[in-house]
């Protein structure tokens, strides 16, 4: 299998199996449109993500190698967040900071699987709290003045038990 | 009967009870009355299995079996969810936890105070998941919720269910109880509902409850309730770090949310409340999983939120609610030429005008209007200017032949059609005659106990090739049958499912051509067929290598010590056998 080499934000380069690599649309993409196929020697520079980030990347992306690819997004897949493998959610044990770069990271490698994974570990940790908790887990700052707060309150009143 | 059990009454001296302030007695109440339920084995003249049943004493419990003076839910186990005509959950995010399938609402003839339910399981227990009571009072909240919890594996015996409900200050006089049964290994049975608590002595304490004004008798029920864990959040992190997450990002996050906590990341900031107004979340509604907070004001509340809807399910919701039809109507209105999917079930409201947006929903593929008995009357639009339907379910509805030969006509993808318990249909013959002209692509066929079928209709699915499911249960149970099975058998080579329940003319020789001839077989109901011997079964199990369900309840000729060694040689198969003494009391 031929490696090629991933260099981060930070100027550190990792060499890594094609195959592997290419489970990333994006790099799958600059490959063939640059035909870096060929070229064992290229470095493909990826200047949004950071070498700590990039390992937790590669790390995840080799684990789930042989994975049929993700399904395209449609009605009928049951939208579950509770179908986390233990491997990734082990995986996801990370400080916030960590997991949203994680996520901002698939996002822009545009890596389906891992972007998923870690939006659901996400949408858990929303799950089941008051507005209150959610700002509090995320530590966001409540922008609304009191007036505006009870009339956004009062609109998404239906779903609260009397 | 003293039901009260030594744990409760432990906890009961910690909160304020009513009954220990004020002056109350003690009542107990069996059901008076069946208001509403979801599901049934029998025709709504027939008294077995029936829903009535539930009304008054238990008459057989301790007994345990299959007693048709008890009330019986239709289904059980997975088999249900195998068929390709079954509805799955619209919006994947609004899922029931507790997997509730069914109910029944049941009134009491006394408004008490709860303090005990006790739910007599004579058959198959354990399927209770939720039990809720209906406030006797008129008050905007008018459900509460008293027990929850998961369904349950018990051993075959009755029991009483009698689980520790919520401790409420409130009256109620309506219980409803919901099922999950996709658990159990055949159907289940319940002989009686008892509703036990306190009731006031005098009738100014009793208007004085009714009228909601003991507001300070409010029980703190914090302290029972249970809290979820707690959450274990991450520790010294760089400050609001979700907010530099792209729009896209975070509506990819909020796209695995339920509608509840959607609602909540509307509180939260000005951006979040932004981005979960986003109407991409807002494509498929699945209401039924929150039937008992649904009123006209949410059905507005969605409306200014989704755009495009494409997927409503509102099974479960709006009834006994004041304009609700009306706001339906509008709603169907204001989504006409987005709307794909549409499950009703058990709204008993349908009328004129919803009917009327209805029939302009040209784009809906997927139509379920179970349970609703009140969408075809003949002076209501039809539904035959609807022409992209593919899946339609009309169990227990007042559909009419000529209107469903119309829609058969006018719908020419239709794959699955299911007319269950449809007791206005008295030409079903000439409905299936359409169907072969017409629906080329028919897959899932079920009429199950919807009568007027005669041999001849039967012969005729022999020439739909693409069928794959047949559910003719009970259609047949006092005609000669002849032998039309060999013309499915002939024609129907991708047969997997095959109900015959209850058609008492059919012997082995008739059976065989079908057992031989359909390979992909997976499900065979022989439930009832009295000729029929063990051969036939020794050949279906032997000779149908994808069999995994074969029913031979009630066929009374097939004994046995040949179905205990058939499930030791096929132990992959599921083989039911109910309890043949009941059948031969009650069903000759």
């Amino acid at each position: 299998m031929p490696n090629i080499k991933l260099q981060s934000s930070d100027g550190e380069t990792f060499e890594v199996d094609v195959e592997i690599a290419k489970c990333s649309v994006t790099i799958k993409t600059m490959l063939e449109d640059l035909g870096m196929d060929d070229e064992e020697e290229e470095v493909v520079p990826l200047p949004n993500v950071n070498s700590a980030i990039l390992r937790k990347v590669i790390q995840w992306a080799t684990y789930h190698k042989d994975d049929p690819p993700p399904p395209e997004d449609d009605d009928n897949k049951e939208k579950r967040t509770d179908d986390i493998s233990s491997w990734d959610a082990d995986f996801l044990k990370v400080d916030q900071g960590t997991l949203f770069e994680l996520i901002l990271a698939a996002n822009y490698l545009d890596i389906k699987g891992l972007l998923d994974v870690t939006c659901k570990t996400v949408a858990n940790m929303i799950k089941g709290k008051a507005p209150e908790e959610i700002r509090k887990t995320f530590n966001i700052k409540n922008d609304f003045t009191a007036s505006e707060e009870e009339q956004v309150r009062k609109e998404n009143e239906w779903c609260e038990e009397k | 009967m003293h039901l009260f059990d030594a744990t409760m009454e432990k906890t009961s001296d910690k909160y304020e009870l009513i009954e220990n302030l004020l002056d109350m007695t003690q009542s107990e109440y069996y059901v008076y009355k069946v208001l509403d339920y979801t599901s049934r084995y029998n025709y709504s003249n027939s008294y077995y299995y029936s829903p009535s049943n539930l009304v008054g004493k238990y008459e057989k419990y301790p007994a345990y079996g299959d007693f048709p003076e008890a009330y019986c839910l239709r289904s059980y186990g997975k088999w249900w969810k195998k068929s390709e005509g079954y509805q799955w959950n619209y919006s994947l995010q609004d899922f029931d936890p507790l997997g509730a399938e069914d109910y029944i609402t049941l009134e009491f003839d006394g408004a008490v105070v709860p303090r005990d339910i006790c739910i007599y399981e004579i058959y198959n227990p354990g399927a209770v998941v939720r039990i809720w009571g209906k406030l006797s009072s008129k008050s905007e909240l008018q459900w509460i919720l008293l027990w929850e919890g998961l369904p349950q594996s018990t051993p075959h015996h009755s029991r009483i269910f009698h689980p520790q409900i919520k401790l409420i200050n409130r009256l109620i006089n309506v219980v409803r109880l919901e099922f999950n049964q996709s658990h159990l290994e055949y159907h289940c049975s319940i002989d009686a509902v008892l509703l036990g608590g306190y009731q006031p002595k005098s009738n100014l304490l009793f208007n004085i409850m009714q009228k909601d004004l003991v507001d300070h008798f409010q029980i703190d029920n914090a302290a029972i309730e249970y809290s979820g864990p707690e959450e274990n959040c991450t520790e010294g992190d760089c400050g609001d770090s979700i907010s530099c997450l792209p729009y896209e990002v975070i509506i990819h996050i909020f796209q695995y949310l339920d509608l509840k906590s959607l609602s909540r990341c509307a509180q939260v900031n000005k951006r979040w409340n932004e981005a979960s107004a986003d109407s991409f979340l807002y494509q498929n509604l699945s209401l039924k999983f929150y039937w008992y907070l649904v009123n006209c004001d949410t059905l507005q509340y969605f409306m200014k939120k989704c755009k495009t809807l494409k997927k409503l399910d509102l099974s479960w919701c709006g009834n006994d609610i004041d304009g609700f039809d009306q706001q339906l109507a509008i709603y169907l209105g204001a989504n006409s030429n987005s709307l794909t999917h549409l499950s009703l079930g058990n709204c008993k409201y349908i009328n004129y005008e919803i009917m009327m947006e209805l029939s302009c929903c040209r784009e809906l593929v997927d139509l379920r209007l179970k349970n609703t008995n009140s969408c075809f009357d003949h002076r209501y639009p039809s539904l035959h200017f609807l022409n992209k339907l593919v899946a339609l379910d009309l169990t227990a509805s007042d559909i009419q032949d000529d209107d469903l030969i119309n829609i058969l006509k006018a719908n020419p993808h239709l794959k699955h059609v299911i007319i269950d318990l449809c007791e206005n249909l008295s030409r079903l013959d000439q409905v299936v005659e359409t169907l072969v002209d017409h629906n080329r692509e028919i897959t899932t066929w079920s009429s199950w106990k919807t009568l007027s079928l005669t041999a001849d209709g039967v012969r005729r699915f022999g020439q739909c090739p693409t069928i794959r499911e047949l559910d003719l249960g009970w259609c047949m149970i006092s005609k000669d049958p002849g032998n039309c099975l060999s013309f499915i058998a002939e024609g129907c080579p991708q047969l997997k499912r095959l109900i015959l329940s209850e058609w008492r003319g059919l012997n082995d020789h008739l059976l065989l051509p079908v057992v031989r001839s359909c390979k992909e077989l997976t499900q065979l109901d022989f439930m009832g067929i009295k000729n029929i011997s063990g051969d036939i079964c020794e050949k279906a199990l032997l000779l149908l290598p994808k069999l995994r369900l074969l029913d031979i309840s009630f066929c009374d000729s097939i004994r046995h010590d040949e179905v205990d060694i058939w499930r030791q040689q096929y132990p992959h198969i599921t083989i039911q056998r109910s309890c043949e003494y009941v059948a031969n009391d009650y069903l000759n």
